[in-house]
């Protein structure tokens, strides 16, 4: 976990200017004594993103893809199909956007654009999204909710996903404007 | 007609410089800070970022203990910070208090 975090780090400090790496190579050099390496890698995140905002789009992106290919490897084929199958607005919804968010992220990444962040962490909700509902309707946890149940959790993650698009599409329009 | 305010230093502001007061001559590293005042990492960086940019806190890298490891980096207040520190402590005991109370 460790060796994982602290490449991490370091990839998305590479992504800041050199005069501006300090601090978060100050934290990442914490990382050997601390107990709970996964908190820390995030405060290290915290500070990499205080120092330049794009700097963190690597390293969400990059999750976001793990996300999808441990999701890949780990659910079997069935509990991808069946559960996105069950459901045309899933697919619709959220296998389609995915993608686009994805691709879309990494390009605006690739160019440095300011707006790579935001389109970084909507990839990564919709990868959120998908796991969950991949996880909910896969055959083990599928069987400890009802019907009823997984629906709601659906639609929780689902109203989740849009109030985060919604909240990055404000904060864009309202940093745009001023 | 140019009245100067004092900005009041956050709790977890003050818990830092509580902790740095303790030992002032002391060198010492993020992860005990972290640890004495109970900040995550994403919390206390930040401060300390602050601190050293009001000029309360001085910094600099120390070599590796053991091979291997990577160098640390070390903070301790300045005077200023001191003088910071000692403001914000009757604050801190207060909310601490409140907060026990």
């Amino acid at each position: 976990v460790r060796r994982v975090a602290r490449s991490l780090v370091s990839w998305a400090i590479g992504f800041l200017p050199p005069e501006r790496r300090t601090w978060s190579r100050a934290v990442l050099a914490e990382l050997d004594e601390a107990d709970h390496p996964v908190r820390w890698t995030l405060g290290a995140l915290v500070v990499v993103a205080r120092e330049d905002r794009l700097a963190l789009a690597p390293p969400v992106l990059a999750l976001g893809v793990f996300v999808c290919l441990a999701g890949a490897v780990v659910a079997d084929e069935t509990v991808i199909v069946t559960a996105w199958s069950r459901s045309a607005l899933a697919i619709v919804a959220l296998v389609f956007p995915t993608g686009v968010a994805g691709l879309v992220a990494a390009i605006a990444t690739l160019r440095r654009s300011p707006r790579a962040p935001a389109l970084a962490w909507s990839f990564f909700a919709f990868v959120a999204v998908v796991a969950m509902l991949a996880f909910t309707n896969a055959r083990p946890v599928a069987t400890v909710f009802s019907g009823y149940e997984r629906s709601r959790i659906n639609g929780s993650a689902f109203a989740l996903l849009f109030a985060f698009v919604f909240a990055v599409a404000v904060t864009r329009r309202r940093v745009t404007h001023t | 007609l140019g009245v100067v305010r004092r900005r009041r230093s956050s709790p977890q502001t003050a818990a830092v410089l509580a902790a740095l007061a303790r030992q002032p001559a002391r060198w010492r590293h993020g992860y005990d800070l972290a640890k004495e005042t109970g900040l995550a990492s994403g919390t206390l960086y930040p401060i300390l970022m602050r601190l050293e940019q009001r000029g309360a806190l001085e910094a600099h890298w120390q070599r590796p203990e053991r091979p291997g490891r990577p160098a640390r980096h070390a903070y301790r207040l300045t005077g200023e910070g001191r003088r910071l520190a000692q403001e914000s402590a009757p604050a801190l005991q207060l909310r601490l208090r409140e907060a026990a109370a």
